[in-house]
């Protein structure tokens, strides 16, 4: 195991081992935990088959422990950090916590639909596989569900070219996903070099190594932050950067033949995601951080469809600047213009 | 223009809160999950009836022990004495229907667990005339396609229900359920419709008559098929006419204030939709196909836009002609 990945130990002898481990992190995400525990507590197959535990990465603004309490006491486990240690070493704290056999990282944000467990316990029951993961719906804010992620086949079984599909593009997100224990055990934690993107690495490190199995139905909630363009890390473009590291991490678990071609679609796919971040910020009349996507985009991919569609946000956001720019200084020679707010 | 009259229920009581009715044309592969959805959420013979009723279809004297079987002698069955198309049926199904509530549930689509207890809520009251909620389209292997737009944030009588309905049509059959006495009131479906348009028309005579109620949840599906009637229809032409129809009868049910904007509208819409099948015709080199829905574009509206596209497609097609008749293509 590297120094960037958490050593994942067996678990000792003793200790009982259910089926399921569902392992709940939060961070201030009190209200959401509700939906959350509840969709777990419905198909709750009693202690002896699941462990539920929720992981509070030391919230400030609100008492998950009070949820927790009021809807599984008893029943949930609880855990709270000492000190805030960020989403990374919490999965970490999570992944050593579970003592079941397969691991499900849920989100205090995300949700799971009736009979998730069933399908996604009998996928591992049938095959020898190191990893499921179901289609998701995306839900917003409120809970409704806004769309669905893509079909990657027809029917429910072990997928053919899962390395190529998950490596290429970022398709999977956590809650859809369940892993062996042992996997863990063997491939160690998550990348702690990566600040928004370690799920990604750690899927296509576990789909070089163990066959993957895919399940049509949507069965998992991921919910979509409104508000997050006005996260830091989306301001700055780190978000890019931060893909792009994660692209070079996998290429060391990719056999080596499919290294340039995995990585040159994975690229095109970071770059197209900036232009189309660009084209978000755009819209919402902020062509600085719209111009700082831009420009990650073309230092991720230079296709000819990456860089037509930088010249044409670009010229738009550089437009934009300019106007707003002079707009300003109208405005500061003290005249009441429309725009002054 | 009367509609079908719908008699009221008499000499029942006790009536079941509802009628959950399933009409069919001979055996369709997905009656089991039709009636599995159903009998899922069985709350028994006192609150729900559940009947399969068959258009007519070809003497298959399996299909009532069929029926039987998958409905663990829950379900009744009933076989109209001849053909008289999906509409007739329809009809039919609101006539045999002894429940307050009506759930035409056709045997390609299903509801999810938790459809009846939802949609139980609105009619606790006496005011909703029909509620509906969100669908998921499904396709013929069962996999999720995509799902309906939210309309409303929250659970509740759908504000501008009428014009909102008129303009987009937003709804699937299997996702509404209607008061046994609204049908009573506004009659039974327009068998003017042979193919479609039948179920648009209804939606708008009921909003015009009663408030009704929307659930932003998903809690049916709906299956889409890509050789669906309905599509065969519209792409030989036909079901054009029945959507002008369907907008030029419900016109009569919008108030004064909404029967130019939204109806007027809907055929502009109508009209570009049937110009962009009429260029997919052209590309794949169906000349007489592009021209028939140039043709029936400019039935639907004749507006300027209209009238200036559908004559460079057919500057076009005429083009394509002469090359051909040149044997350059």
């Amino acid at each position: 195991m590297t120094q960037h990945r958490a050593d994942i130990p067996a678990v000792a002898d003793g200790i009982a081992r259910p089926l399921w481990s569902v392992m709940i992190p939060t961070f201030n995400c009190s209200e959401t935990l509700r939906h959350t525990l509840k969709s777990v507590l419905g198909q709750d197959p009693g202690h002896e088959i699941m462990q539920i535990e929720v992981v509070d990465d030391h919230s400030t603004r609100d008492d998950p422990a009070a949820a927790v309490a009021q809807l599984g006491a008893g029943r949930v486990g609880f855990f709270r950090q000492e000190r805030n240690v960020g989403h990374t070493r919490n999965f970490e704290t999570c992944l050593r916590r579970a003592h079941g056999r397969l691991v499900h990282l849920l989100h205090g944000d995300d949700a799971v639909r009736p009979g998730f467990y069933e399908k996604m316990g009998a996928a591992f029951a049938l095959r020898q596989i190191g990893a499921a993961f179901c289609r998701q719906i995306y839900m917003d804010q409120d809970g409704h569900w806004q769309g669905l992620s893509s079909v990657e086949r027809s029917s429910s079984g072990v997928l053919a070219d899962a390395l190529e599909r998950i490596a290429s593009a970022p398709r999977i997100q956590t809650p859809s996903m369940v892993v062996r224990r042992e996997v863990y055990e063997q491939l160690g934690g998550f990348d702690r070099r990566l600040s928004w993107t370690e799920d990604w690495e750690m899927w296509v490190r576990i789909s070089a190594r163990y066959p993957i199995w895919y399940e049509v139905e949507p069965l998992a909630l991921y919910r979509i932050h409104q508000g997050s363009s006005t996260a830091r890390h989306l301001l700055d473009a780190e978000n890019v950067r931060d893909a792009r590291r994660c692209v070079e991490i996998q290429q060391e678990s990719i056999p080596p033949e499919m290294r340039d071609r995995l990585k040159r679609m994975a690229l095109d796919w970071i770059a197209e995601n900036a232009t189309l971040a660009g084209r978000a910020f755009l819209r919402d009349g902020r062509p600085e951080p719209a111009l700082r996507q831009l420009r990650e985009a073309l230092r991720s991919s230079t296709s000819l469809r990456v860089r037509l569609r930088v010249a044409r946000t670009g010229t738009r956001a550089l437009a934009a600047m300019v106007a707003g720019r002079g707009r300003r200084r109208f405005a500061d020679g003290g005249a009441a213009g429309p725009d002054v707010a | 223009m009367t509609y079908p009259r719908i008699a009221p229920v008499e000499g029942i009581e006790p009536r079941p809160l509802w009628s959950v009715m399933i009409p069919t044309y001979g055996r369709s592969p997905y009656l089991e999950e039709t009636l599995e959805g159903v009998l899922r959420q069985d709350p028994g013979p006192q609150s729900m009836q559940i009947e399969v009723v068959d258009d007519g279809s070809p003497l298959d004297a399996d299909l009532a022990a069929r029926v039987h079987k998958l409905g663990r002698g829950r379900v009744a069955f009933y076989r109209r004495e001849r053909n008289g198309g999906h509409v007739r049926n329809f009809n039919t199904c609101i006539a045999r229907a002894r429940g307050q509530v009506i759930h035409i549930l056709h045997s390609d689509d299903k509801v999810l667990d938790g459809f009846y207890a939802r949609m139980a809520v609105p009619f606790e009251t006496d005011v909703v005339g029909m509620a509906f909620c969100r669908h998921i389209f499904i396709d013929p292997g069962g996999v999720w396609q995509g799902l309906a737009a939210v309309l409303q944030s929250d659970p509740g009588v759908l504000t501008s229900a009428l014009e909102l309905i008129a303009r987009t049509q937003p709804i699937q059959t299997p996702a509404v359920v209607v008061r046994r006495n609204t049908y009573e009131a506004v009659g039974g479906f327009d068998p003017r419709f042979r193919h479609l348009g039948e179920d648009w028309q209804m939606w708008v005579r009921i909003a015009a008559h009663a408030p009704v109620w929307y659930d932003p949840t998903p809690l049916c599906m709906y299956r889409t098929h890509s050789d669906s009637l309905s599509r065969r229809v519209l792409q030989a032409g036909g079901g054009l006419e029945e959507l002008r129809l369907a907008v030029r009868s419900y016109r009569a049910f919008l108030p004064d204030s909404l029967q130019r904007s939204v109806a007027d509208d809907v055929m502009r819409h109508v009209a570009t939709w049937t110009l962009s099948m009429a260029q997919d015709r052209l590309r794949c080199g169906d000349l007489a196909g592009a021209l028939l829905m140039a043709r029936e574009a400019l039935r639907s509206s004749a507006t300027q836009e209209v009238l200036w596209r559908a004559a460079v497609l057919t500057l076009h097609a005429g083009r394509r002609y002469l090359m051909r008749q040149e044997g350059r293509e």
